[in-house]
């Protein structure tokens, strides 16, 4: 390989990893709060499916995100609300919002190819590259580094904000003790379910951008089940970077690292059975559950519903 | 002397669900004193401070504070009067640093930013003024239970708090360390703090209070000047008839070796050394009681002895037979009880009813079984005994066990494994959570066992309990066993060193038979 690939294949890394760095944000903010989030692979894809009907009916992408938003929010409340309000299973919650998710999106997708307004190849706007100024211009790290769109960057400052909010406020703080040991967050004073219930909200605000972004950079299109996996991959990018907002950004890259490694290696025309290579991913995931990163100490109040007295 | 009054509660009361945990309660505390509540399990102390605390609101009732009326609807608001409380269960965040508990929840002063520094010193200041020295950088997950003890007493203090309130501060320390606690307590006191202790050791409200109030079913029997009391009265007032307080017990007799340990050792996963060179020896006809601070290492010996927890070195053998391969069900078989400590959870199925608990040890063997079936109409008749024998107060012997008291629920452990005239008994806190009378009974029934050549080794952190029982005690500590005395000739305080690692040599050890 030269440079050249090389630099075309980190940056392919980061724009495959994005998306999935915005989920595993999300995922993140929430499971800090003890609540899980199996969620986000619904939040994902109605954050794209909307971001493409947003661009679809106004033509702009910045109606696109906010529609995202606006779903992903949604979405969010009724997980805190299931969760945190009715005490109901967190995995269960996540898996139907899943299917119900793929099946609502899916058929909405179908009923706008019947309208014809898919054939309208005028609104297809979507957020571009930004080149800044100067440095896009650098050769190779031109390419890597300051050649994405704001949804790039924004992810970037997301991690470090997230990370300053976790450990260097009090809202953080409190944030974290309410994962930690509701009943102590509790006593502080603390509102353990407004905590939740804005995390959930945020968590799913953060994922649906991560599946808008799959939709309203590049080309604008929505296919059936458009997230293939990502809202997934991000749970183990959570547990592979150890809950903490950095790792998650680490991990994210060693995933899209991996899924630009697919597509470099099929346009390179590499003699191993597509389906093989294609698992590549997948296989990171399954490694990173078993605990190939060492033990991962999840946040002790996890997944167990918290009961007020 | 007119004392100040800084609290009084009027008329309070509170209903669970099918109970009157407060009972129309007055009581009146005094500025600057130690005043304790003595009670029994379920008398209502937690749930009147719970109140105070904001974290229950009364059904009726109301709370003057600093000749004010008051109404406290959250841990916040009682936090705003001043009042804090330091509750059993230890409210801190294990995985948090010393200085992350201590201002949880708490605002800074320039929000969100967390200023460390200024903080810090916040904290050094309030340190200083009471005399409490801490690490604030240690996660408290590496402190020891008396250290959390006073993290939780400085956080509170540093919230502003001058009314302490201590739900039962002592169960989970040390002799000493409780000593050391009555003395931050009596220099709170000199600083101005106002302090309500809860208790059901009369022991502890004797030596540390000015003032103490009993409390039973709920309602307030009466308040008394230390002076004018004594242990006697006190507890006559808390269980509601005359209590001894000596256990009746007869000479020991003990017969052949029952239960042998040679130079056990345990590793944890992590490569630590749970259990050290443990080498311990019980016969028939006696208890050997091991005293020890809880997590040092009991409830994994017991685990090792009954096959539940491998070990890595070392040999146990059961009437010479060696046992260290062995599994639960074969070791029970051959005359090995297990009574674990936390009976909810090891125990018992909470979800099953009585006779399904009373048999779950035996029900593949006939009687119990008949071919492929359960023999039930054997089994009903076998519990029903069992409940008549040993007093479980139950309308059926059908009734689920989560449905019954702690007392009871011990009493059916009890009766099924005793019943089944063991060899050797394993038993772990045998009357955690248990009301007075039903102390008494398990104690009884235990001595019964001891006398009829039963082998009995009792792990408890309650050191009186150890102390009354055992006819030799052996002190855990860290995993090692410090040393062996005999409780008739030896004091509570040296035992208490021994808790806390300070060694005995095993030449002092004593050698009886």
């Amino acid at each position: 390989m030269d440079l050249i690939t090389i630099a075309s294949w980190i940056s392919m890394s980061i724009r495959l990893s994005i998306p999935i760095l915005f989920a595993a944000l999300g995922g993140l903010i929430l499971f800090k709060t003890g609540v899980f989030n199996l969620g986000l692979e619904a939040m994902m894809l109605t954050g794209a499916f909307l971001g493409f009907y947003g661009v679809l009916i106004t033509g702009s992408p910045w109606v696109g995100l906010l529609l995202a938003i606006i779903g992903g929010a949604i979405l969010g409340l009724l997980l805190a609300y299931v969760t945190v309000s009715l005490g109901g299973n967190q995995l269960v919650i996540g898996l139907g919002m899943n299917f119900f998710a793929l099946g609502l999106t899916g058929f909405f997708y179908r009923m706008l190819c019947s309208t014809g307004l898919l054939t309208d190849t005028t609104k297809t706007a979507n957020f571009s590259s930004i080149h800044i100024p100067f440095f896009s211009k650098l050769p190779i790290l031109g390419e890597i580094f300051f050649d994405h769109n704001f949804l790039t960057y924004l992810a970037i400052l997301l991690v470090i904000f997230v990370s300053w909010f976790f450990y260097k406020t009090t809202y953080g703080l409190s944030l974290r003790s309410v994962g930690e040991s509701p009943e102590t967050a509790d006593t502080a004073g603390i509102n353990v379910y407004l905590i939740r219930y804005i995390a959930a909200i945020v968590s799913g605000i953060l994922a649906a951008t991560g599946g808008a972004f799959l939709t309203l950079t590049q080309v604008t299109r929505f296919s059936e089940n458009i997230t293939d996996g990502r809202g997934w991959i991000a749970l183990a990018v959570i547990i592979f970077g150890k809950y903490k907002p950095w790792g998650t950004l680490w991990a994210s890259l060693i995933f899209g690292a991996g899924f630009a490694l697919v597509l470099q290696l099929q346009v390179m025309g590499v003699k191993i059975p597509i389906q093989i290579v294609q698992m590549l991913p997948y296989i990171l995931t399954i490694a990173a559950l078993i605990g190939v990163v060492g033990k991962v100490r999840g946040p002790s109040a996890l997944g167990k519903h918290y009961v007020k007295n | 002397m007119a004392h100040e009054i800084i609290l009084s509660l009027k008329e309070i009361t509170k209903t669970f669900p099918g109970v009157v945990a407060n009972d129309h309660i007055n009581l009146e505390i005094h500025k600057r004193e130690i005043h304790s509540l003595l009670g029994e399990n379920g008398a209502g102390k937690t749930t009147l401070m719970n109140i105070l605390y904001g974290l229950y609101s009364p059904n009726s009732g109301e709370i003057v504070f600093n000749g004010k009326n008051v109404k406290i609807n959250s841990p916040r608001d009682a936090i705003s009067l001043g009042i804090g409380m330091i509750h059993q269960r230890f409210m801190l965040v294990p995985r948090f640093s010393v200085f992350e508990n201590i201002i949880l929840g708490q605002a800074s002063e320039k929000p969100p930013l967390l200023e460390k520094k200024k903080l810090y010193k916040k904290i050094a200041k309030v340190a200083k003024k009471f005399n409490i020295k801490l690490d604030l950088d240690i996660p408290v997950e590496n402190l020891s239970v008396g250290i959390q003890q006073k993290v939780e007493i400085l956080k509170t203090l540093y919230q502003g708090a001058d009314f302490l309130i201590l739900d039962e501060p002592t169960s989970v320390l040390t002799p000493q360390e409780g000593q050391n606690l009555f003395k931050d307590l009596l220099a709170l006191k000199e600083q101005g703090c106002t302090i309500i202790f809860i208790s059901h050791k009369l022991k502890e409200v004797m030596q540390i209070s000015d003032r103490i109030t009993v409390l039973r079913d709920g309602r307030v029997i009466g308040t008394k000047e230390k002076f004018e009391t004594n242990p006697q009265e006190l507890s006559r007032l808390m269980v509601g008839r005359e209590v001894s307080f000596t256990i009746k017990k007869k000479d020991c007799n003990p017969g052949k070796e029952v239960l042998s340990i040679q130079d056990v050792f345990m590793q944890n996963r992590k490569g630590l050394k749970i259990l050290k060179n443990i080498c311990l020896n019980i016969r028939a006809g006696e208890i050997l009681g091991i005293a020890g601070v809880d997590g040092n290492g009991q409830k994994e010996l017991a685990d090792a002895i009954c096959g539940l927890q491998k070990i890595n070195s070392g040999n146990v053998k059961i009437l010479d037979e060696e046992i260290t391969e062995s599994n639960p069900r074969k070791l029970y078989e051959q005359g090995l009880s297990y009574i674990p400590g936390d009976r909810k959870k090891y125990g018992l199925i909470p979800n099953f009813n009585i006779a399904e608990n009373i048999v779950i040890k035996d029900y593949y063997l006939p009687p119990f079984t008949r071919g492929l079936f359960l023999n039930s109409a054997y089994i009903d008749n076998y519990s029903k005994k069992v409940i008549a024998t040993y007093d479980i107060k139950t309308p059926s012997h059908l009734v689920q066990i989560k449905k019954l008291s702690g007392g009871n629920q011990q009493k059916v452990v009890l009766g099924r494994e005793l019943s089944k005239y063991p060899k050797l008994l394993i038993i772990m806190q045998p009357t955690q959570g248990l009301d007075v009378g039903a102390c008494e009974f398990v104690y009884n029934k235990l001595l019964e066992a001891r006398d009829k050549g039963v082998a009995i080794l009792l792990f408890s952190t309650d050191l009186d309990e150890t102390m009354n029982l055992s006819d030799r005690i052996a002190v855990i500590y860290e995993g090692e066993i410090m040393g062996e005395v005999d409780p008739r000739s030896t004091d509570v305080g040296e035992i208490g060193l021994m808790m806390a690692g300070s060694k005995r040599k095993k030449a002092n050890a004593i050698e009886r038979g």
